[in-house]
Formats: structure tokens, C-alpha cells, sequence
């Protein structure tokens, strides 16, 4: 396969690893957490845990938004919307 | 001025401008039905933000959660991931939705499905999705829009005529200015729930300290578990109700949001798909994270350490707002309650009338109708489903995070026909098909009649079921033709378009 069209393109593989590094990360001491709870000082770890996770989180979506490259997207933006516009109209 | 006033002429100013606004978009010229449906692909990154936002964030975001957290305990937490989840999915996938849609003309996503996948039975599947999602979530809004005006009058007025108070002016509105009225309430609205959720998180924290006699408003962690006990800090053993796998699943079954037909919409409303990208990281991630994992959790942290019974969970941030704000607040707050609900209920309305619209009385019963016609069907379709919801709300009286999580349920059971339009070319409709049918099955079984097995919800059953019957049944079924290909998987990858592509990628799709 070229990774033409075998589902994700090469350069976007990296998001399914970084997704699943994220969702273990999110839910794994989560789980641990809620059967074993913890406190540091006056917080409890859970909720540590919980602003952690949305934090990677933001990280990850700005990879997705701003570092992943939708080539094609940007690259056709005019001619896909003439497309659409004839489509409509014709 | 009382409260009670308060509360009532200012809801009467914020519904007559939803009004206004939707008076104003009706004067607007329609020529072609897109210019009514999804208001000349016009949006831009600001409204379309605010907009996707505000239909997002609804009764179930405002109050259902909190009384949740507040009722469950802290490992409810876990289940706030949705929020991040909810915007990485959007970057991932709406760009090529949206460059689909645009550059096929498609409108609703029945005509993308079932153009893509050349499956009339799929249109059929979508409507039935759609149907199945906005009722339940329509619903959501009315009841807990009815409640919002129960609680806050002191019991003056019926949770029903506060329902159905708030079913007219949407009506009204959405009636009348289609996707370009809602569009512009649902900036507005967006902006008054922002600061509404902020009060009210704020609002909490204060009252905290002020309870804890100055220990600062960490003291709430604490104190949840004098108040509650054990429970409080620790998840239910395995196959109950908000165990760790009933959270997990219904987590991700949230996605059914962003998949679901009504939300869907919009992305083809987009200006460009770089919108998106602004939607999904500053919207989705940190202005909803903040909401979420500061001013709710501290709601229904704190919440704990305010009150010890509620006759009902779902009424905490109203109490909040009804007992520790000033007059000011207390009306700000509110409008920013009724704005979450009124928005999502005016999204979903807008947008599930126009698929019924189009795909169900243009596609089936007058093909040849213009689109004054269409207009003026999407509009009595609005009718239609506010009078279905509004019985819904009155007959279904389950919580707001149950009747939620049924609704996105039924929205999830489209992540299979997105994917394989988005990134897998080796699905098939008749995979789709057999999901989508499948998935459905599971839900209504694992809900109506043998509730959350192995403790995991009924959309996680419903997900389960439809990924492995279209895995099955696309390993063994034609794959989609090359002209399918064209409409989607070749605008992100232009050279599939060259003769001597052609060849390869067809090979390899149907190997």
C-alpha cells in the first residue's frame, strides 16, 4: 500500500498512537484512583489526575489543529468549493 | 425588584430579541435552499464556534453533570474527558466532512451518506437517526428549561408551562429565520452561558470559603466525603451504574454528538475547514475544558459542601443560583441556563427539520418542489418536532443525564458510515447498513430490557454491536465503486483522479 487510500496517509499515522497514549493516560489511573483514592494536601489525586489529562489534551488537539497537515483540504479549498457551487447549480 | 420579577422580565427581553432576530432573517432573500438551510455556507470562525458551542453545551451540560458529580462523587471526573474528546474528533474529521459536503453540494448528510455509499436505504437509516437523536435531545432542553423556571420561581411556575413556554419562542424564531436566526442567537447565547457558567462556578467557590469559615474552597474536597462518606471518593463496584466501565462508555458514546445528522449539519455551513481548527482546539479544548474541569467540577465538588439532600439531582446549580446570588448574578446565571438549553433545542430543531425537509418529503414525496417549498416544509417540520418532544419530556421522566446519554446513543450509531467517508475506504454500505440497524437493536435492548449489562451503558453496547456487524459484513461485501471515491476520498488525494492511479487504488480498495 501506498497509503493512498488505506484509511489514514503516512504522515497522520502518529495521531493514532498519540490518541491511544492519551486515552490510556486518561483512563488508566483514572480507574486506579476511583478504587484507591489518594490525597495530597487538601486535593485528591483524582482530581490531579483529571486537570492533567485535559491538559494533554489541549497539547493533542493543538498537534491535531494546528501540526497535522490536511494538504489536500487546504490545497483544494477553492476548487472544491467550484465543484460544489456547479454541482448545486447544475 | 424580587427575583421572581427579575427572572421574568428578563426572560421576556431575551425571548423577544431570540424573536426579533429570527423576524429580522426571515426579510433576508432565498433563492436557493442552502441560503435557508445552511444560510449561504456563510459562517465564520467566530459564529460557527459559538454556535457548534452553544448547541453542545445544553441542560444536560449545565445542570446534569454537576448533579451528577454531585451525587456520584469524584471519579465522576473521569468521565469529564468527553469534553478534549469531543474536539479532537472534530479535527480530525469535520475538515473532510466539511470538503465532502462542499464539494459535492450535499446539504444533510443523508444526501453525503447516502450518495457516497449509493444506499437509499441508508437515507432512510439517517432520517431514522436523526429522528431518534433530536427527539430525546429536544426533549432534554424543554424539560430541563421547564425545571430551570420551577426551581428559580420557588415552585410559582409548572415545570410544564415553563417546558412549553420555552417550545414556543424557539418555534418562533426558528420558524422563521431556518439556520441564519439560530446561527446568530446561539453567538449571543453562547456568550451569555460562558458567562453565566462562570458565575455560577465562581458563585460556588465563594460560598465555600465562606461556609468553611475562610479554609479556602479546597476544604470542599474534603468535606464531600464527611458529608457523603466513602462513596463519595470512590467508584461503584463493577456492573453498576456509574462503575468505571459505565463511565468509559458512555464517555465516548458522547461522540455521538459530533456524529449525529442535526450537529453534522452545520459543518457544511462552514466557510473553510480551517475554522475548524480554531473550533476544535480554543473552543472544544480550553474554553469548554475551563468550564468543565474548573466551574463544574467546583459546582458539584462544592455542591457537596453546600447542600446535603436534593429532592433532585439535576436541580444543584439551580440552587446555587436560587440561594447565593445577588440580584444581578441570579438574573444573568439564569438567562445563561435557559440560553444553553434554548440554543441546542434551536440547533437541533433548525437543522432536523431541514433533513426531513429534504430528505424525507423532497427526496420521496415531491421531488420536483422548489425551494420556497422546501422552505416552507423545513419550516412545519419545526412544529412537528418541538409537539413530539414536548409530550416526550412530559411521558419520559428519567434524568437529564440518562435522557442525554439515550439521545447520543442513537447519534454514535453514524461513527462507522463517518469513518468510512473520512479515512476507510474498505467499508460498504451494506456494512453500514447492517450496523447502523444492529447498533439500534442494542441500544433499545440493553436500556428497555435488560439495562447496562456488565455495567456498561447501552450507547457502548450499541457501538459495540454496530462496529463488529460492519466490520463483518464489509470484509465480505462489495467495496465502494470508484466514482464514490471521487466524492470524497479523492479531494483530499487529487492523483487517485490520474488514469494511472485509477487501476492501483480500485485493486487495492477491493483487495
Amino acid at each position: 500500500m501506498t497509503g493512498l487510500h488505506s484509511g489514514v496517509p503516512q504522515r497522520e499515522k502518529w495521531i493514532g498512537w498519540a490518541f491511544l497514549i492519551w486515552l490510556l493516560w486518561a483512563i488508566g489511573p483514572g480507574i486506579l484512583l476511583a478504587s484507591h483514592p489518594v490525597f495530597i494536601g487538601p486535593l485528591p489525586v483524582m482530581y490531579i489526575h483529571a486537570l492533567a489529562s485535559w491538559i494533554l489534551s489541549i497539547v493533542f488537539c493543538y498537534l491535531l489543529g494546528y501540526k497535522m497537515k490536511f494538504t489536500s483540504v487546504d490545497d483544494f479549498e477553492e476548487q472544491v468549493i467550484k465543484e460544489g457551487e456547479a454541482a448545486r447549480n447544475g | 425588584m424580587g427575583n421572581f420579577t427579575l427572572l421574568m422580565v428578563g426572560t421576556g427581553i431575551y425571548l423577544a430579541i431570540c424573536i426579533g432576530i429570527g423576524v429580522w432573517a426571515s426579510t433576508r432573500k432565498v433563492t436557493k435552499a442552502s441560503d435557508y438551510f445552511l444560510a449561504g455556507h456563510s459562517f465564520g470562525p467566530v459564529i460557527l464556534s459559538l454556535t457548534m458551542m452553544a448547541t453542545v453545551f445544553s441542560a444536560w451540560f449545565i445542570l446534569g453533570h454537576q448533579g451528577t458529580l454531585w451525587n456520584v462523587g469524584i471519579p465522576y471526573l473521569l468521565h469529564f474527558m468527553h469534553v478534549p474528546l469531543l474536539g479532537i474528533f472534530a479535527a480530525v474529521f469535520f475538515p473532510r466532512i466539511w470538503a465532502v459536503c462542499r464539494k459535492n453540494g450535499f446539504i444533510t448528510p443523508s444526501e453525503m451518506y447516502g450518495s457516497y455509499y449509493d444506499s437509499e436505504l441508508l437515507r432512510i437509516l439517517v432520517i431514522v437517526v436523526a429522528f431518534l437523536y433530536a427527539i430525546p435531545y429536544v426533549a432534554l432542553q424543554l424539560r430541563g428549561a421547564g425545571f430551570t423556571f420551577n426551581v428559580l420561581s420557588g415552585g410559582a411556575i409548572p415545570v410544564q408551562t415553563g417546558s412549553v413556554v420555552l417550545g414556543l419562542a424557539v418555534i418562533l424564531y426558528v420558524f422563521l429565520g431556518g439556520l441564519r436566526a439560530t446561527a446568530i442567537t446561539d453567538t449571543l447565547q453562547g456568550v451569555l452561558l460562558l458567562v453565566g457558567a462562570t458565575i455560577l462556578g465562581i458563585t460556588t467557590v465563594l460560598a465555600v470559603d465562606a461556609v468553611s469559615g475562610g479554609q479556602g474552597f479546597w476544604f470542599m474536597f474534603k468535606q464531600g466525603i464527611v458529608n457523603a462518606g466513602d462513596k463519595y471518593i470512590t467508584l461503584p463496584p463493577l456492573g453498576k451504574m456509574y462503575s468505571w466501565p459505565y463511565i468509559l462508555s458512555v464517555s465516548l458514546v458522547i461522540v455521538g454528538i459530533n456524529t449525529s445528522p442535526p450537529y453534522l449539519m452545520v459543518v457544511a455551513s462552514a466557510k473553510s475547514p480551517k475554522i475548524f481548527k480554531f473550533q476544535s482546539f480554543v473552543v472544544m479544548c480550553i474554553i469548554m475544558g475551563i468550564l468543565y474541569y474548573l466551574f463544574s467540577a467546583f459546582v458539584g465538588i462544592g455542591g457537596r459542601s453546600l447542600m446535603t439532600t436534593l429532592a433532585n439531582n439535576d436541580a444543584l446549580s439551580l440552587e446555587i443560583i436560587f440561594k447565593y446570588m445577588s440580584p444581578v448574578a441570579f438574573l444573568i446565571t439564569a438567562l445563561g441556563v435557559l440560553a444553553a438549553m434554548n440554543s441546542t433545542a434551536a440547533g437541533y430543531l433548525a437543522n432536523t427539520s431541514t433533513i426531513l425537509a429534504r430528505d424525507l418529503y423532497w427526496r420521496y414525496m415531491a421531488p420536483n418542489a422548489s425551494p420556497r417549498k422546501q422552505v416552507l416544509v423545513g419550516r412545519l417540520m419545526v412544529l412537528v418536532i418541538v409537539v413530539l418532544a414536548v409530550l416526550f419530556s412530559f411521558v419520559f421522566l428519567d434524568l437529564l443525564t440518562i435522557l442525554g446519554s439515550l439521545a447520543t446513543s442513537f447519534g454514535a450509531m453514524m461513527f462507522p458510515a463517518m469513518y468510512g467517508i473520512a479515512y476507510n475506504p474498505k467499508i460498504t454500505k451494506e456494512g453500514v447498513n447492517a450496523g447502523i440497524i444492529a447498533g439500534i437493536i442494542a441500544i433499545i435492548l440493553t436500556y428497555f430490557v435488560w439495562r447496562y449489562p456488565l455495567g456498561i451503558h447501552m450507547g457502548g453496547w450499541g457501538l459495540i454491536a454496530n462496529g463488529v456487524t460492519c466490520y463483518i459484513v464489509s470484509k465480505y461485501t462489495q467495496k465502494p465503486s470508484l466514482d464514490s471515491l471521487k466524492k470524497s476520498h479523492a479531494i483530499w488525494d487529487k492523483s487517485v483522479l490520474s488514469p494511472a492511479v485509477q487501476e492501483p487504488v480500485v485493486a487495492a480498495v477491493e483487495k
